[in-house]
């Protein structure tokens, strides 16, 4: 059991971030911060953002990445309250199915096309952004059905409804991927794509998949979203897509594939929440909440490529060294 | 890509003998380079769908718009030709604006001010350049983030307000022109991309670009030094950003947080639809030339015909995707 | 032909590859190779690097299709689609650069793609455990197979290989070279598991270039020699020396040709190199005109020893003396400067700036002496180029023929025009003779002799034993990141070599 929690805690060493920061917010804001209407708020908060980092981290443990995941966000929430006077439920079947879409051509693109992941999900966020900017003609539309806000605003007891929905999201993708073929297949398409495909594992079916997964997500996101404010605008999802890649990395994912775990990428958003909150405690002004966000979005590239460097040249010290 | 080229260059009745020497020659070289194509046909989509479109006013008009695009193009096409991208040029161009606005406020006069703004590009260049060569990280990603960085300072020295420019001869740098038809920031555009492509072509430096860019490690295993390169590439980079950015801003005589926003993008779309690689390695300024006059006709083109500003989002992004995918397939020839 | 030999192997063939060609852009890499298996056979499959070998594999595998010609298994005609198709019809490969999966457990990477369920359809860890654990215990692997592959040796990931290779329930196992990695106890442990595979009726394919291994563990044995087949033949009727001569096409001297040199006064002096974790003190000296062999397995620290005298290892203590000055490289341009230059191991991915011109890739390390001011000075370039190209005979159209359409020898020779352009006093070769045709090995060999003659002095690197013994005027056989002895090259014999370089003897 102690050596289980070391492990854990040693591929996590997030959790430590976290509770730094929780301490530092904590003494310096004091009861501003440790109390329930803020966590309530945090958690609120997170609940949207987690399902976008689920998301990042399906794409990054098969090797991917998804740049396109906020643009489906803002488009699912167009479509939510656009379509919503035709049938609310009909309306959020399309939002879904959008995204499913979307990350079928991303995954069509990147496999079929063999463009770089990267280079294909920029192009299809610019398309989705320019659909989104043409289908709302740049205007916010407002809900019609106020019962919808349940999902988004709604509490059962103590508990706002979104983190239930994303608890139940969580679960769902944590049995995905550690616990199926098509999760452990995920992990080796992306530790070693020649290896996996040598082992006899359908790379280009799998990768597909794992990109529809993350366009679904983030339309699930953009679903909530939407529920929450009981509108859609044409601000949301701008910077989310890069938050998410940041969230699912310091959550254990890293951009050369194969890593990454679901309690991670919501360890990684709860860090970079709390971040947010505390800096608007402090009173942060936005400009310099930016600032942090880029560093916090450069850091966290920087030290995963520093630290993909040096496990592997210890991977090579090991082959070298340990025989005797 | 060359041997795509070929096939479609070989007269179909064999080359044993062949009188149209110079014709062949041409369709070799079109073949091998078919944004010429692409460019004369929207040139003569332009003139059949438009009576205005081939005036030398709507030309001359053309040229000047995309000539600050052009310019930060010209940066970009130097970084992909070893492999590498910057996507912070869009707000370096704001910065070196609103440094040089705000330096003038301050008593700066044309020169000093001129210098301090590319300083700004050069430094942020320098700022990605050190980031990527030292943690190796995806280049992509790390200037995704430094151009956010770029736009946070922007917004903090202007506190979201627009900012004028209080030196009269700092206008003249966008406004001026030769002969009183051309304007200096086009002559500077074109002269960048011969000046440029003379060097990629002649020198040791520009060389060493292309090994690196198709194979680092064995440019490094006979001696090159790829970092320094590498970092000089980057502030290269920054600095013509910089540079658009100061004309930019000395046509419009004012600047804002993010006035060179979505010039990432077309850079990037601009130097790959001229026919430069995303995978390094492969193309020039001269192309990119071509690159940045299809873009600038397509968006007149599209403005003439009252396309409206989102729907022409998606044509862009559908164009990207399609420029790419087409890169990828000559790559692998 | 027919099995008379092995009385015991049923008539029809469990796998037949019949007439198979291959062939790529501008290569033809298999020309009509035929092959038999039978049910509880063991064949060898020989050959050169190059001859076509791991090609055949990656047919079988489903890697590659194959331009013409047919597989059969049980009778039956089999397009092989991928690799999950060729699993599925029970033919497993044991790949040479061993494909495995970093940060996958042990356990995972024996039953990738068919991990054990649970009632509920769910992997269930524990069951994949145990089985993990059961298998590797009959390789004599006591190694925890929860643990991360990533820990692993490279030995033991070899070991891993073949346990997932043996777990599957396969008809027809193919070995490319299992043994490269391995000590002399690991061998015997895969040989006990070859021979109860043989009992069990399964085929067995097994490459390797070593002959006693060969006449070992297998009854048949198939020679390939440049994409060719040479002979099919029972092993009770061939010799080392026949195999030997059927692989290369000639005799061993004629290949050679080793004239002795007059060996010099001391060129390049390596005192106590050591890079953490890699090279362990590492201490020689290279003379005027020697070739000075290094052998080696594969992991054995050879191609670090040349990147770190080369400046492209950093090392953490020692000393590089060159001509008498001491040289204290932070990159390979320093080196260059001093007059070492480096033939890598992988031409292709290391050497070469494949889409550039020949021209290109000779000038490329003297660049600076070529220009004036930073402008590269064309006519002198192109001398250079025309120059390189009539001494050192290379095939190429024109100078400015892209070097990807060459042939391996001829690109090798680029490779080394471009160091010769440098006047090196030292010259490191890594493998120079790595995926070369025969014909082409023997004049890269001539033209290595020939610098010596010169007074370069030569580090030559090879996995390739017959290549190191007949070139080297001396061999440093290297064992875990060590010299474990240094021979005379007329004494050394593959034995000796092999048994320092396992660690056997001290």
């Amino acid at each position: 059991m102690l050596t289980k929690m070391r492990h854990f805690v040693l591929q996590h060493n997030v959790v430590f971030l976290l509770l730094l920061l929780i301490l530092c917010f904590g003494s310096t804001t004091g009861p501003l911060f440790l109390n329930e209407q803020n966590i309530h708020n945090i958690a609120r908060q997170i609940s949207f953002d987690i399902p976008l980092a689920l998301a990042l981290t399906i794409v990054l443990v098969a090797g991917g990445i998804d740049l396109s995941v906020g643009s489906v966000l803002s488009m699912a929430a167009a479509l939510t309250m656009g379509l919503q006077p035709l049938g609310t439920w009909f309306a959020v079947g399309v939002a879904l199915l959008f995204g499913a879409a979307v990350g079928l051509i991303n995954g069509l693109l990147v496999t079929k096309g063999r463009i770089v992941p990267f280079i294909a999900t920029l192009g299809t966020m610019t398309v989705v952004r320019g659909a989104m900017l043409t289908y709302t003609r740049q205007q916010p539309i407002p809900g019609s059905d106020p019962a919808f806000t349940f999902w988004g605003a709604g509490s059962l007891g103590p508990v706002p409804v979104p983190i239930l929905v994303v608890a139940l999201l969580c679960v769902g993708v944590h049995l995905l991927l550690t616990y199926t073929q098509f999760g452990r297949n995920l992990y080796a398409i992306g530790g070693n794509a020649d290896a996996a495909f040598l082992a006899g594992i359908q790379i280009e079916r799998n990768k597909v998949m794992a990109f529809v997964l993350s366009g679904l997500l983030a339309a699930v996101s953009g679903v909530l979203i939407a529920s929450r404010l009981n509108a859609s605008t044409v601000h949301i999802g701008l910077d989310s897509g890069l938050w998410a890649i940041a969230a699912a990395i310091i959550g254990g994912a890293s951009l050369t594939g194969g890593k990454g775990s679901t309690l991670g990428a919501v360890l990684g958003v709860v860090t970079l929440g709390v971040l947010v909150n505390g800096m608007n405690l402090l009173g942060v002004h936005t400009y310099y909440q930016i600032g942090v966000r880029a560093v916090i979005l450069i850091a966290v590239v920087a030290v995963d490529a520093l630290s993909a460097a040096n496990l592997r040249k210890k991977l090579v010290m090991q082959s070298y060294g340990n025989r005797e | 890509m060359r041997k795509t080229a070929q096939s479609l260059a070989q007269p179909p009745g064999g080359a044993g003998f062949d009188p149209h020497g110079a014709l062949a020659e041409l369709r070799h070289f079109l073949a091998a380079n078919p944004a010429f194509i692409i460019l004369a046909g929207l040139m003569g989509l332009g003139a059949f769908l438009s009576p205005v479109f081939l005036t030398p006013q709507n030309l001359l008009n053309i040229l000047w718009t995309v000539s600050v695009l052009g310019i930060v193009a010209m940066g970009q096409t130097i970084l992909l030709l070893t492999g590498n991208f910057d996507m912070s040029v869009a707000y370096v161009v704001g910065l070196a604006g609103i440094v040089a606005v705000i330096s003038q406020l301050w008593g700066a006069g044309f020169g000093l001010s001129l210098l301090l703004g590319l300083l700004a590009g050069a430094l942020i260049g320098l700022l990605n350049g050190t980031l990527i060569v030292w943690t190796r990280a995806n280049a992509f990603l790390i200037t995704l983030g430094t151009s956010i960085l770029v736009y946070s300072v922007n917004l903090i020295l202007t506190q979201s307000k627009t900012w004028y420019a209080s030196v009269d001869s700092f206008l003249l740098l966008g406004r001026g022109k030769l002969f009183d038809s051309l304007h200096y920031s086009v002559i500077l555009f074109f002269l960048l991309g011969v000046v440029l492509e003379l060097m990629l072509r002649h020198t040791t430096f520009g060389r060493s670009l292309f090994v690196i860019g198709f194979n680092p490690r064995a440019g490094a295993l006979a001696g090159l030094r790829v970092a320094p390169i590498k970092l000089a590439t980057y502030v290269f980079c920054g600095t013509t950003a910089a540079l658009a950015g100061l004309i930019m801003t000395s046509r419009t005589g004012s600047t804002v947080a993010n006035a060179g926003v979505g010039m990432d993008f077309d850079s990037l779309i601009a130097a790959v639809l001229g026919g430069t690689s995303l995978f390094g390695g492969r193309g020039g300024t001269l192309r990119t030339i071509v690159g940045v006059l299809i873009l600038g006709v397509l968006n007149n083109l599209l403005v003439l015909l009252n396309v409206p500003y989102e729907a022409q989002q998606i044509a862009k992004g559908l164009v990207f995707l399609l420029v790419v995918w087409m890169d990828g397939f000559l790559q692998k020839r | 032909m027919q099995a008379s030999n092995a009385g015991h192997l049923p008539d029809a063939p469990l796998l037949e590859m019949r007439s198979i060609s291959k062939s790529f852009p501008g290569v033809r890499a298999l020309h009509q190779v035929s092959l038999e298996l039978r049910a509880g056979e063991v064949r060898a499959l020989v050959g050169e690097n190059g001859a076509g070998k791991s090609t055949l594999i990656k047919i079988l595998a489903g890697v590659y299709q194959p331009t013409e010609g047919q597989i059969l298994l049980d009778g039956q005609p089999q397009l092989i689609r991928d690799p999950a198709h060729a699993l599925r019809l029970g033919i497993v490969p044991v790949h040479q650069e061993v494909n495995l999966e970093p940060y996958l457990s042990i356990a995972e990477n024996i039953f990738i793609g068919r991990q054990p369920r649970n009632r509920f359809g769910l992997i269930d860890f524990g069951q994949m455990n145990r089985e993990a654990a059961r298998w590797l215990a009959d390789l004599g692997v006591a190694t925890d197979p929860a643990l991360p592959l990533g820990m692993c040796s490279i030995a033991e990931r070899q070991m891993v290989a073949i346990a997932r290779a043996v777990s599957l329930d396969a008809r027809v196992v193919i070995f490319d070279e299992p043994t490269s990695s391995l000590t002399l106890r690991e061998t015997e442990r895969l040989f006990s598991v070859i021979r109860r595979l043989q009992a069990k009726k399964i085929a067995v394919l097994y490459i390797s270039h070593r002959m006693e291994e060969i006449f070992q563990i297998c009854d048949t044995l198939t020679v390939l020699r440049d994409g060719a087949l040479v002979a099919t033949q029972t092993l009770r009727t061939v010799t080392t020396d026949s195999v030997i001569r059927m692989m290369i096409g000639r005799d061993l001297q004629d290949l050679y040709q080793k004239q002795p040199t007059a060996v010099g006064p001391p060129v390049l002096e390596v005192k106590q190199l050591t890079v953490q974790g890699i090279l362990k003190d590492i201490s020689l000296t290279l003379h005027q005109g020697e070739i000075l062999g290094v052998a080696g397995l594969v992991g054995a620290g050879r191609t670090e020893l040349a990147r770190a005298i080369f400046g492209d290892l950093p090392y953490q203590k020692g000393e590089i003396w060159v001509e008498g000055r001491r040289i204290r490289p932070t990159c390979p341009d320093d080196c260059i400067a001093a007059g070492i230059g480096l033939v890598p191991e992988d031409r292709k991915e290391q050497g070469l700036v494949l889409p550039m011109p020949v021209k290109n890739n000779i000038s490329l390390a003297v660049l600076n002496k070529l220009s004036w001011l930073g402008v590269i000075r064309a006519r002198r370039e192109t001398e250079l180029a025309q120059d390189s190209v009539r001494r050192l005979a290379i095939k190429t159209p024109s100078i400015r023929q892209q070097v990807q359409y060459l042939s391996g020898g001829n690109q090798q020779r680029v490779v080394i025009a471009r160091w010769l352009a440098t006047h090196p006093k030292v010259l490191l070769v890594d493998e120079p003779t790595r995926g070369i045709d025969v014909g082409a090995k023997s004049e890269i060999y001539a033209l290595l002799n020939r610098l010596a003659s010169q007074g370069v002095a030569i580090l030559m690197i090879s996995s390739e034993l017959p290549e190191i013994l007949a070139m080297s005027d001396r061999i440093l056989v290297m064992y875990q990141g060590r010299i474990r002895a240094e021979l005379p090259g007329p004494q050394a014999t593959e034995e000796t070599i092999l048994r320092f370089a396992t660690g056997q003897a001290v």
